[in-house]
């Protein structure tokens, strides 16, 4: 490794879960709550359905002089893919399948005057299982029943969730380019080797006196495990062992219908969001790291378009604040994007 | 209507666009068609013949009948104190054509496209007691399973929609013409009160006719109260 400090805090796009932002079949697709593209919202699939599911989280990293930094993250893309079926109006399974792309430039031989490679790492990454169960209040908490009106979705609505990934991706593919031994990178990895947990609680108000308002929150701790990896600095010593710091996000958004053709079944929507994430330190050989965690604030702003079943959102999500602990040290790192740009499709059958 | 043959049932999205309403004036009731609630360009009371009012009943809150005759003029008047006026109206046959809508039967015009029978009923609640909580006719019609009277605006109200004396799921229900979800599998549906004053909430259904006069029967039944 040209630099251990460049180790970043890992970005987990796939493992969170974004609401699908699922086109309801009828009235209330076009009139009934918002979905943003970050938060996730306490709509639950229809007993029943199947979702189809696909999103893109493109980030594009800031960059500095290769004589700071010999080796840069380029861009990172997130694809997902997933699939979610109702069992109950009020219960959600889902099954998220995330294919990764992640590209650094680094510096031949070390050395920023040599020029730099284009290093990429790309496969599947590790799946992940959602469970969400949903609930509201209306005079008194209760499970979402199987049919509600539009008068009815403007309750308030809750879930909470709970979500394991499995660890199918390939923690161990280094880069042997400089190194016949490889590069201990695990951010640049496609898997955690071990299990991640998510556990969350979303609440969502589409506003009574101005239906064309819907109110997200979103709240969700996701917890990493160390895992042993198969690299090994040299022939006898021990091998490498990382745990991604854990992550807690409080997500805010605001969804504002501006267009409806209810004739066309189209519908429009602005989005507007606050993500705030704070990230624990990472941790080497159960060292803490430095160049890791801190806290960011990021604001998404977006538009999610419906159309039929069909629903595709698209948003920029930039750093608007940041307090990483070691800001100088983690380009690569959550904060240090030049932007992110969130794409995503579903359909519901 | 039962001279009509019906074959089936569809549950109807909300095509009709005119109100029928009761409202109440000193001792009598005065039967109203058009728009409660007009926009621009619409005309809030729309002259029917008195012959499209086929009943206009008085009724206790138990749902008995206490008065059946009524004024048949423009507009029907019924006079009396109810806690529940029924009312039943016929705007009668209407046929869709090359030239445009036309207030006759299908076998009266020529390039018919479609057409229907149109019958509308208002129930109109003004005492609550728990029989009301049971539909009062064999036709179409909306329940209220708790006292509209005591709502508030904000407040939601939790219905039934019946046919011929049982429940009717994925129905179509519509506030001030507004639809705003289909009944669940007991019929029910929940809709928020949004304004004070009288209140119309609106189901529909379409059934098969005999071809020859409509190709169809369009069955509209419509809940009204006061919020006050």
């Amino acid at each position: 490794m040209v630099k251990k400090v460049l180790v970043s805090v890992l970005l987990l796009s796939g493992f969170s879960f974004a609401h699908h932002g699922v086109a309801a079949l009828g009235a209330a697709g076009l009139e009934g709550p918002g979905a943003p593209l970050e938060t996730s919202s306490s709509a639950t699939l229809p007993e029943g359905s199947w979702l189809f599911y696909a999103k893109l989280d493109h980030v594009k990293w800031k960059k500095y002089s290769f004589q700071d930094f010999p080796d840069q993250k380029d861009s990172y893309d997130f694809w997902m893919y997933g699939i979610g079926y109702g069992v109950k109006p009020w219960l959600s399974l889902y099954l998220f399948v995330p294919y990764y792309v992640k590209k650094e430039l680094k510096s031949i031989n070390g050395g920023p005057t040599q020029g730099q490679y284009s290093y990429t790492n790309s496969d599947f990454a590790d799946i992940s299982l959602m469970a969400v169960l949903g609930f509201k209040y209306d005079k008194g908490f209760k499970l979402v029943p199987k049919k509600e009106s539009l008068d009815d979705l403007m309750d308030w609505h809750f879930t909470v969730y709970g979500g394991v990934s499995l660890p199918t991706g390939n923690p161990n593919k280094y880069d042997r380019t400089r190194d016949p031994k490889g590069e201990f990178e695990p951010d640049m990895s496609t898997g955690f080797g071990k299990p991640a947990i998510t556990l969350g609680f979303t609440a969502t108000k589409q506003l009574i006196s101005f239906p064309k308002l819907t109110f997200v929150f979103d709240a969700k701790y996701i917890k990493f495990f160390e895992h042993t990896y198969n690299f090994k600095e040299a022939p006898d010593s021990p091998r490498k062992k990382y745990k991604f710091g854990d992550e807690f996000r409080l997500n805010t958004a605001l969804a504002y219908r501006f267009y409806t053709n209810v004739e066309k079944k189209f519908r429009a929507d602005a989005l507007l969001e606050t993500n705030f994430q704070y990230n624990q330190r990472d941790k080497e050989d159960s060292v803490k790291l430095e160049g890791s965690g801190g806290k960011i604030l990021y604001g998404v702003v977006g538009t999610r378009l419906y159309y039929k079943n069909i629903s595709i959102g698209a948003g920029i999500k930039v750093p608007v604040w940041k307090n990483l602990n070691e800001e100088s040290q983690q380009q690569g790192g959550e904060g240090k994007e030049r932007y992110r740009f969130v794409l995503t499709i579903s359909t519901l059958f | 209507m039962k001279k009509l043959l019906i074959s089936f049932l569809i549950p109807f999205g909300f095509c009709f666009s005119h109100d029928l309403w009761i409202e109440k004036e000193d001792s009598q009731y005065i039967l109203y068609y058009g728009h409660l609630h007009p926009t621009q360009n619409e005309e809030r009371f729309i002259k029917y013949n008195p012959e499209n009012v086929l009943e206009f009943e008085c009724l206790r809150s138990d749902g008995k009948v206490i008065r059946k005759k009524f004024e048949e003029s423009y507009p029907a008047k019924l006079k009396g104190s109810c806690s529940v006026v029924l009312a039943l109206f016929s705007s009668g046959f209407w046929t869709k054509t090359i030239n445009g809508l036309k207030n006759l039967p299908k076998d009266e015009v020529q390039g018919a496209l479609e057409s229907w029978l149109s019958y509308e009923s208002v129930k109109r609640i003004d005492n609550w007691s728990e029989d009301l909580k049971k539909p009062l006719t064999q036709d179409i019609e909306i329940v209220s399973l708790e006292d509209p009277l005591r709502t508030k605006v904000g407040d939601k109200l939790t219905l039934v929609v019946y046919y011929k004396g049982k429940p009717l799921k994925d129905i179509a229900v519509a506030y001030d013409e507004h639809t705003i979800g289909t009944t669940d599998n007991e019929g029910r549906i929940n809709v928020r009160i949004r304004k004070n004053g009288l209140q119309l909430i609106s189901t529909s259904i379409k059934e098969k006719a005999d071809g020859v006069k409509a190709d169809y029967v369009i069955k509209t039944a419509i809940l009204s109260f006061e919020v006050k």
